[in-house]
C-alpha cells in the first residue's frame, strides 16, 4: 500500500473548552475516496475543516494532534496555510459561486496565484470544466453570470474552480445534500472519476452514497457527548457493510438524530434520512 | 496532466503579509498612532495648569484668567444642568416616539417617520442655534416674564434647545433597541391573548430597557459635547454658581458651559500663555472624560440587549 | 377597561410621535419660507457684500465644498483601512478587534469642539499654518473616519460567510480576498458611510472655528500657510450673532436653507443604499 497522502493522528479538537472530536486517527491514500459518516453535530465538518486549516478562520477552535500531509505536519511553522489550501481543495454543502461570470469563477483562485496568459486561461478553463463535467453545458456562455446556473451546475462550477488549482486532495463537505437526484448522480460520477489522479475525502449523511463511491469509510459517533471514531473499514467488507447499517452508531445520539429529522429538506436528502431513521427504529 | 507529485514536498515558507494587508494594517496603525500622539501632546500642554492648579480646577468656581484663577466648577455645573435638563425633557418624548414607531406604526409608514427623525438629526447645530436666537430666545423670555429674567439667554433656553437636538439621537437608538426584540416573541405573546399594550409592557420593554437607558446616555454624551447652538443662546456669563445644588435661580440666568467656554474667543487669547492655555486644554480634557464615560456606558448598555448578541 | 388602557397607551405615544413629526415639519417650513425669499441665481453666484446684507454666498459654498472634498480625501483611506482591519484582519471577537471597535465608537462621540482645539495644537501651534483650509479639511476628515469605518466593518461582518470560506478554501491570501470579495461587496456601505459623515462634516462649525474659516476676504486658497476659506456654517454662525441687523436677515435665512439642503442631499442619497444593506443583513 502506498504511503498515505493524509495521515491524521490523535486529532483532538475543542471549541471554547468543549470537546468536539476526541483522538481521531485516519489515513487517506491517493487513488482513494475516504468517506466520513456519522450523525449531524458529531464534528464531521469540523474534522474536514481542520485538514486544510480552515478551522483557524473561525474563532475559538483549538486543534491538538497531528495532521500529516505527505508526511509533513501541516501545523509546522514553515507551512503557509494559503499554499496548503491550494493543494487541499474544498467543496461546501451549499454551492458558493461568486457574483461574477462563469469563467471568472473558474479562474478565481488560479488567476490570483500566478499570471495567466490568454492561452493558459483558455486551457485551464477547458481542462477544469471538463474534469468537472460542466464543459458541454457552459462552453457557449462562459461570460454569463454564474448565478444563472442551476444549483447542481453551480456545485460542479465550484468543483471546477477548485480543480483549476490542481489540488492533490479534495475535501467535500456533504456536496450533494442540497442537490436533486440527477445532480447528485453527476457529482458522484465526478468523485469516482477524480480519484484516479487525486485523493477525495467525502463527508456524507447518505449511507447509500458512502456505499456507492467510497473505498474506505470512517464512522464518527457521539456516544459520550463528543465525536469519536467508531470504526473505519472497506465499505463492502462484510463487517463494514453490516456496520454501515448498524443502528447503535446513530441511535446512541438520539438528540442528533432528532436534529437530523428536523433538518430534512430536499427529495434525495429525505430518502437518505428516512433510511437512517428506519435503521434506528429497527435497532 | 494532473500527475501527483511524489516524495516529500518543499513547502513555501510562510510569506510576509501581502501589499494590501500590509497597507491596511499600516494605515490603521498610523491613524491610531497619530491619535495617541495628539492625546499625549494635549496632556503635555495641559500639564502646566494641572500642576499649578490641579484639584482646585474642579472645586473652585472662580475663573479670572487675568488673575490666574482657573476654577471650572461653574462651567461643569452649567454643562451638567443644561444637558441633564435637556435629557429630562427629551427622553420621555423620545421613548414614547420610539415605542410608537416600533410598536404601533404600520410597517409601511415606519420609513417615513424615521426619515423625519433623521432629518432632525441631520440639521447642523449652527442652524439650531440660529432658530434658538430667532425664536426660542424670545419665546422663553416672554414665557418666563413673571420671573423677570435679564434676557432670553439663559441655561433653561439652552436646555430646551439642546433637548430638541438630542431628541433624534435618543429616539433612533431607543427604537433600535426595541426593534432588537425578536418579532417572534411579540407574535407568541399575542398568541397567548395579550393585547398590544400588554405585549409592549410585559415582553418588549423588559428586554429593551437597558438599551433605552443606553440611548439616553448617548444623548447625554451628545448634549455635553454640543457647542455651537449652546454657545449662541446661553449668554456666556462666567462664574455663576447657585447657593445650593437645587437652587433654581441660575436656570433663568445666563451662564457658561464647558463647550461654550471652549468655543469662545478666550481659546484664541489663551494660546500665548502656557498656564491659561493649559487651563483651557484641561477644560477640554474634563469634557473628553465626561463624554467618554457616558458614551461608553451607553454603548455597553445598548449591546447588553439580549436579542443583540 | 382594557380597551381604554390600550387606547390611552396608543394615544400618548402617538402624540409624542406626532409632536416630533410636527417639529420636523415646522423646521422645514420655517427654513423654506424664510430662506426661499433670498434664493436666486444671483445669491448663489455672487460674493457677499456689506457684511452679509447684500450679495450672495458664492465663496461660502465654494469654501464648504473645498473643506468637504478635502475631508473625503483624508478620510477615505483611513476609514477603509480601519474598517477592514477591524472586521477582517483582526480575528473576529478577539480582544484587539473589540478594542479597536471601542476606540472607533469613542472617536465617533468626541465633541467636535475638541477637534477644533486639536487643530490649534497641531496646525497653528506645531506647524504654524495659521488659518488654513487644509487644517479644516483634515479635522473634518478625522471626524468622518469612525462613521465610515464602523459602517464598513458592520457590512463586512454581514457578508455571506460562505463566499469568504470558499475564497479561503481556494487558498487565496487575505489580501486577495480583500480585493476580490470584500471591497467589491462592501463598497456601497463604505460610500454611504462616507456620505453620511460628509453631510455631518459640511454642517460643522466647531472644528473649523479656529483654524480654517474666516468671515470675509477669502476666495479659492492658493497654498497652505495662512490660506483660510469662507464656509457656510461659519458665515451663519457669525451673522446669527449679529441678528439684530434687519438687512442681513433675509440673506441669513437664505444661507441657512442652502446649508440644510446641502447636508440633506448626501443623506438622502445614502438612504436607498442603507435600505439595501438593511435588507441584505436581514437575509444573511
Amino acid at each position: 500500500m502506498p504511503d498515505p497522502i493524509l495521515d491524521i493522528r490523535d486529532l483532538t479538537i475543542t471549541a471554547r473548552r468543549r470537546l468536539i472530536l476526541d483522538r481521531v486517527s485516519l489515513q487517506a491514500r491517493r487513488g482513494q475516496v475516504l468517506g466520513i459518516i456519522g450523525p449531524s453535530g458529531v464534528g464531521k465538518s469540523t474534522l474536514l475543516r481542520a485538514i486544510n486549516r480552515m478551522l483557524e478562520l473561525q474563532p475559538g477552535y483549538r486543534v491538538k494532534g497531528e495532521i500529516r500531509f505527505h508526511g509533513h505536519d501541516i501545523h509546522d511553522a514553515d507551512v503557509d496555510p494559503d499554499t496548503l489550501r491550494q493543494r487541499i481543495g474544498m467543496i461546501f454543502q451549499q454551492p458558493v459561486v461568486f457574483p461574477t461570470t462563469i469563467a471568472k469563477n473558474v479562474l478565481f483562485g488560479a488567476a490570483r496565484l500566478r499570471r495567466l496568459g490568454k492561452s493558459e486561461r483558455a486551457a485551464l478553463l477547458d481542462s477544469s470544466l471538463r474534469e468537472a463535467a460542466l464543459w458541454h453545458e457552459v462552453k457557449d456562455r462562459l461570460h454569463d453570470s454564474a448565478l444563472r446556473l442551476s444549483i447542481g451546475q453551480q456545485q460542479r462550477l465550484c468543483l471546477a474552480r477548485a480543480l483549476a488549482l490542481d489540488p492533490e486532495v479534495i475535501l467535500m463537505d456533504e456536496p450533494t445534500s442540497a442537490l436533486d437526484p440527477k445532480a447528485t448522480e453527476a457529482i458522484e460520477e465526478r468523485i469516482l472519476a477524480m480519484k484516479a489522479t487525486r485523493c477525495v475525502v467525502l463527508v456524507t449523511h447518505n449511507l447509500d452514497q458512502a456505499r456507492r463511491v467510497t473505498d474506505w469509510v470512517a464512522c464518527l459517533c457521539a456516544d459520550n457527548g463528543h465525536g469519536e471514531l467508531r470504526f473505519s473499514s472497506f465499505p463492502r467488507d462484510g463487517r463494514a457493510s453490516a456496520m454501515l447499517s448498524e443502528t447503535s452508531c446513530w441511535a446512541s445520539s438520539t438528540p442528533s438524530s432528532l436534529r437530523l429529522f428536523s433538518s430534512v429538506s430536499g427529495g434525495r436528502r429525505r430518502l437518505g434520512r428516512i433510511a437512517i431513521l428506519s435503521a434506528c427504529s429497527a435497532g | 496532466m494532473h500527475a501527483l507529485p511524489h516524495g516529500r514536498l518543499t513547502w513555501q515558507k510562510r510569506r510576509p503579509p501581502d501589499a494590501v494587508v500590509f497597507t491596511c494594517l499600516a494605515a490603521a496603525a498610523l491613524f491610531l498612532a497619530l491619535l495617541g500622539f495628539t492625546l499625549i501632546l494635549w496632556v503635555r500642554e495641559a500639564w502646566p495648569a494641572i500642576r499649578a492648579h490641579g484639584g482646585e480646577m474642579l472645586t473652585s468656581g472662580e475663573w479670572f484668567y487675568r488673575h490666574q484663577h482657573f476654577g471650572a466648577l461653574a462651567m461643569i455645573y452649567g454643562s451638567a444642568v443644561v444637558s441633564l435638563l435637556a435629557l429630562l425633557l427629551a427622553a420621555p418624548v423620545a421613548f414614547a416616539t420610539a415605542i410608537f414607531i416600533s410598536e404601533w406604526l404600520p410597517h409601511t409608514l415606519r420609513p417615513w417617520a424615521k426619515a423625519a427623525v433623521e432629518f432632525l438629526a441631520a440639521i447642523p447645530s449652527v442652524i439650531y442655534g440660529l432658530l434658538g436666537i430667532m425664536f426660542l430666545r424670545t419665546w422663553m423670555a416672554d414665557w418666563l416674564a413673571p420671573f423677570d429674567p435679564l434676557s432670553g439667554d439663559m441655561l433653561l433656553t439652552a436646555a430646551v434647545l439642546l433637548a430638541v437636538m438630542i431628541l433624534p439621537t435618543v429616539t433612533t437608538f431607543a427604537e433600535d433597541s426595541l426593534r432588537a426584540v425578536p418579532a417572534a416573541q411579540r407574535l407568541a405573546a399575542r398568541g397567548l391573548a395579550l393585547n398590544r399594550t400588554q405585549t409592549i409592557h410585559r415582553i418588549v420593554l423588559p428586554q429593551a430597557w437597558p438599551g433605552m437607558i443606553g440611548a439616553a446616555l448617548l444623548g447625554l454624551g451628545r448634549g455635553l459635547g454640543e457647542t455651537i447652538a449652546v454657545f449662541l443662546i446661553i449668554g456666556r456669563l462666567d462664574n455663576r454658581l447657585p447657593e445650593s445644588l437645587l437652587d433654581p435661580a441660575p436656570l433663568i440666568e445666563p451662564g457658561q458651559t464647558l463647550t461654550s467656554k471652549l468655543g469662545g474667543p478666550e481659546t484664541h487669547i489663551a494660546m500665548g500663555d502656557p498656564l491659561h492655555w493649559g487651563a483651557i486644554l484641561t477644560l477640554g480634557l474634563i469634557l473628553l472624560v465626561l463624554t467618554t464615560l457616558f458614551v461608553s456606558l451607553g454603548n455597553l448598555l445598548l449591546r447588553k440587549n439580549p436579542a443583540h448578541p | 377597561m382594557k380597551k381604554a388602557l390600550q387606547l390611552l397607551s396608543a394615544l400618548t405615544t402617538g402624540s409624542a410621535a406626532a409632536g416630533v413629526l410636527l417639529l420636523a415639519g415646522a423646521l422645514a417650513f420655517v427654513l423654506i419660507t424664510r430662506g426661499s425669499a433670498a434664493i436666486s441665481p444671483a445669491f448663489l453666484t455672487q460674493e457677499t457684500r456689506e457684511a452679509g446684507a447684500s450679495g450672495g454666498i458664492l465663496w461660502q459654498i465654494a469654501g464648504t465644498l473645498i473643506l468637504v472634498a478635502t475631508a473625503a480625501l483624508v478620510a477615505l483611506p483611513f476609514a477603509t483601512a480601519l474598517g477592514i482591519t477591524r472586521a477582517w484582519l483582526l480575528p473576529p471577537q478577539s480582544r484587539p478587534a473589540r478594542v479597536l471597535g471601542f476606540i472607533l465608537q469613542l472617536l465617533n462621540a468626541v465633541p467636535s469642539i475638541l477637534l477644533g482645539i486639536l487643530g490649534l495644537i497641531l496646525f497653528t501651534g506645531m506647524l504654524g499654518w495659521g488659518k488654513s483650509w487644509l487644517a479644516g479639511g483634515v479635522l473634518l476628515g478625522i471626524m468622518i473616519v469612525p462613521t465610515a469605518a464602523v459602517m464598513l466593518a458592520n457590512r463586512i461582518e454581514s457578508l455571506p460567510r460562505g463566499q469568504l470560506d470558499a475564497a479561503a478554501g481556494l487558498g487565496l491570501r487575505r489580501g486577495h480576498i480583500i480585493r476580490s470579495i470584500i471591497l467589491p461587496q462592501s463598497a456601497a456601505a463604505l460610500l454611504s458611510g462616507m456620505l453620511l459623515g460628509l453631510a455631518r462634516a459640511a454642517g460643522e462649525t466647531a472644528p473649523i472655528l479656529f483654524v480654517a474659516a474666516v468671515f470675509s476676504g477669502a476666495t479659492i486658497p492658493t497654498g497652505i500657510h495662512e490660506q483660510p476659506v469662507l464656509a457656510l456654517p461659519y458665515h451663519i454662525f457669525v451673522l446669527a450673532q449679529d441678528s439684530f441687523q434687519e438687512a442681513s436677515r433675509t440673506n441669513l435665512w437664505g444661507a441657512a436653507l442652502v446649508l440644510v439642503t446641502l447636508v440633506s442631499l448626501p443623506a438622502l442619497a445614502a438612504i436607498p443604499m442603507r435600505h439595501k444593506l438593511h435588507n441584505a443583513a436581514d437575509h444573511a
